[in-house]
C-alpha cells in the first residue's frame, strides 16, 4: 500500500494504516527532537507525543506534504518539552550522550578509530552550540542543517516568511561556528576553524 | 567622501554579511548573489566569515542519526468503533436464549406430569385419557372416595356409648341419628360401626361391634353433627326404637358403613379420621361418587380443552428457543473474529 492509500486509510480512522506511516517517518521525527532537545528521553517522550498527536489529528490533514505537517507536530512538541523542563544548555561533557554518534558514525569503514574518536568530540561539540541556540533559531537550524529542509520547506512547517527563515538560520549558524571557535582549542586540529587573524 | 565610502562599505558588507549564509545555501537571487561576490572579493572578514560559515554547516550536516530506543506506533483500538453500539446484544442474547429454554423445559415438564407420557398429538392425548384401563379408573374413584369420607367425617365427632343388649332385637336396627342431612339407606340391616372419639389419637380403634336397635332406656347414643371445633365435648347418639316395625334405618353420610362379615381390624388413622373400610361395592355410589364424578368429568374435559394449548405453546417455544441459540452463537462467532 503506496503512502497517499496509508493516509486515506489513517484519515478514517485506521490505526494500523497510520502506524504504516509511523514507521516511515519515526527516524526523522526523532532525530529532530533529539537534535532539538538534546536529551534522548525527552526525545522519545517529544517524538511519541507527537505521533499521537497526528493521528488524532489525522482527519484535519488536507493534504500536501505529509513530511512537513509531521515535523510541524514534531517541533510544537518539542516546544512543549523545552516549556515543561525549562531545558538550560550545558557546557559539560558528562551530559552529552555519545553513545548513539557512536553507532552510525562506526558504520564508515574507511574511518579510523583515532578519526573516530575526534570526530565524535567534534559531534558533540556542535550539539552543544544547537543546545545554546534559543529555540526559534535552534529549530531552523536542525531543519535545515541536520534534517535537509529548503527554506520552502522550513517555511511550511514552522508557519514563518521566507525572509524570516532566513535571518534566524544566518544568525544560527553564526552562533554555532562562534561557539566552535570559542572551543577550538580543545578540539582535534583537523576540526579547528581558521583563526581570522 | 571617505565617510561616505567607509559608510557605503560598511552598508555593503552588512547587506554582504547578512546574505553569506543563504548564499550558501544559493538563496539569493541573481542580484544579491552578484552584489555578495563583490564584496566579499574585496572584504577579508566576509571572506573568513563566508569560509567558516560553510565549514560549520558542512560539520553539522554531517552529524550522524542516532538509533530510535523504541518504535514509535500509536496504540491500536481493542474494538472497533461501532462495537460500543452493539456491546449488549450478546448477553442480551444469551439471557433470551436461556429464558426461552426454561420456559420449554417447564412447559414440557408440566405436560409430562400432567399426563404421564411424552408430549404427542392432541387427539391422542385425548384419546388416551378416555381409553384409560379399568383398574386405573376404579382405583381413581376408590382412593377419591376414600379422601371424600375421610374429609366428611372429620367434621363429625361422635361420642358413642354402647351397651350391648343379649335380647334379640328385631334385625332390623332403628336407629336414628340426629343428623342435619338424613339420607335413605337402601339396605334394610345396617350395622352401626362404632369407633372410638377423635381423640384417641393413633390409638387402634375398637373392633367393629354389632347391636341392633335398642328398646332400653339405657341405651343412648347420641350422634351429633357439628364442627371440628366440637369434637372434644363429644357427640351422643340418640336412638329411639320404635315399637311398630322399624322403619328404614337413616344413615349419615359419613358414618353408615358396610357390614363386613367378620371384624376386621382396622388400620391406624390419624387423629381427625375414624377407621373407615369402604368398599366400592356397597358405599352408596350415588353419596361417594356423585360428588367426585363431576370433578373427574370437569378434569377431563379441563384437559382436553387446553391439551391443544400445550402443544402449540411448545412447538413456539422450542422454535423460538433455536432461532434464539443460533442468532447467539452467530453474534458470538463474530465478536469473537473482530477481536
Amino acid at each position: 500500500m503506496d503512502e497517499q492509500a496509508l493516509i486515506a486509510s489513517a484519515r478514517k480512522g485506521d490505526a494500523r494504516a497510520f502506524n504504516q506511516l509511523v514507521l516511515l517517518y519515526q527516524s526523522m521525527a526523532y532525530n529532530v527532537a533529539y537534535r532539538i532537545l538534546g536529551d534522548p528521553d525527552a526525545a522519545a517522550d517529544a517524538t511519541q507525543d507527537a505521533f499521537i498527536s497526528a493521528f488524532k489529528a489525522m482527519r484535519k490533514f488536507r493534504g500536501g506534504s505529509f513530511k512537513s505537517w509531521i515535523l510541524r507536530i514534531v517541533t510544537n512538541a518539542c516546544y512543549d518539552q523545552l516549556r515543561s523542563k525549562q531545558r538550560r544548555p550545558t557546557d559539560s561533557l558528562d551530559d552529552l550522550p555519545v553513545e548513539q554518534d557512536h553507532v552510525r558514525y562506526l558504520h564508515d569503514p574507511a574511518e579510523q578509530p583515532d578519526e573516530y574518536v575526534e570526530r565524535q568530540e567534534l559531534n558533540q561539540t556542535i550539539q552543544r552550540g544547537i543546545e545554546i541556540l534559543p529555540p526559534e533559531q535552534r529549530v531552523i537550524v536542525v531543519l535545515s542543517d541536520v534534517q535537509g529542509l529548503s527554506y520552502q520547506e522550513i517555511s511550511e512547517v514552522t508557519g514563518l516568511s521566507l525572509g524570516t527563515v532566513k535571518s534566524r538560520l544566518s544568525r544560527g549558524r553564526a552562533k554555532i561556528r562562534d561557539h566552535l571557535m570559542q572551543q577550538r582549542e580543545l578540539l582535534p586540529s583537523r576540526y579547528r576553524l581558521r583563526d581570522a587573524g | 567622501m571617505s565617510g561616505r565610502r567607509k559608510e557605503n562599505g560598511t552598508t555593503e558588507h552588512r547587506y554582504a554579511e547578512e546574505r553569506l549564509s543563504a548564499y550558501l545555501d544559493g538563496e539569493l537571487t541573481a542580484q544579491e548573489r552578484a552584489a555578495v561576490e563583490r564584496h566579499v572579493a574585496g572584504c577579508q572578514a566576509c571572506q573568513w566569515n563566508l569560509e567558516t560559515l560553510r565549514q560549520t554547516v558542512q560539520w553539522t550536516r554531517e552529524l550522524p542519526s542516532v538509533p530510535m530506543p523504541r518504535v514509535f506506533t500509536v496504540p491500536v483500538p481493542a474494538k472497533p468503533v461501532r462495537a460500543p453500539r452493539w456491546r449488549w446484544t450478546a448477553p442480551v442474547l444469551q439471557g433470551a436464549t436461556v429464558l426461552a429454554a426454561l420456559l420449554l423445559f417447564f412447559v414440557v415438564a408440566g405436560d409430562l406430569v400432567l399426563t404421564g407420557t411424552l408430549p404427542i398429538g392432541v387427539s391422542q392425548r385425548g384419546a388416551r385419557f378416555e381409553e384409560a384401563p379399568a383398574d386405573i379408573a376404579s382405583q381413581k374413584v376408590e382412593v377419591e372416595t376414600t379422601r371424600v369420607v375421610e374429609a366428611e367425617v372429620s367434621t363429625v365427632v361422635e361420642t358413642v356409648v354402647v351397651e350391648m343388649e343379649a335380647e334379640a332385637l328385631p334385625e332390623a336396627a332403628a336407629v336414628e341419628a340426629t343428623t342435619p342431612e338424613p339420607l335413605p339407606s337402601p339396605a334394610p340391616q345396617q350395622t352401626l360401626l362404632v369407633s372410638e372419639p377423635p381423640q384417641a389419637a393413633g390409638a387402634v380403634p375398637t373392633p367393629t361391634q354389632e347391636f341392633s336397635a335398642l328398646t332400653s332406656p339405657r341405651f343412648a347414643v347420641t350422634e351429633e353433627v357439628g364442627e371440628a371445633a366440637d369434637a372434644e365435648e363429644g357427640a351422643e347418639m340418640r336412638v329411639e326404637a320404635p315399637a311398630e316395625p322399624p322403619p328404614e334405618p337413616i344413615v349419615t353420610t359419613a358414618t353408615i358403613i358396610v357390614p363386613t362379615p367378620t371384624p376386621t381390624p382396622l388400620p391406624p388413622l390419624a387423629p381427625s379420621m375414624p377407621p373407615t373400610e369402604v368398599s366400592t361395592e356397597s358405599v352408596p355410589t350415588d353419596v361417594a361418587m356423585v360428588p367426585r364424578e363431576a370433578p373427574a368429568e370437569e378434569s377431563t374435559q379441563e384437559w382436553n380443552a387446553l391439551d391443544p394449548w400445550f402443544g402449540l405453546a411448545e412447538a413456539v417455544l422450542l422454535a423460538v428457543f433455536v432461532l434464539l441459540l443460533v442468532t447467539t452463537f452467530v453474534v458470538v462467532i463474530q465478536r469473537r473474529r473482530a477481536r
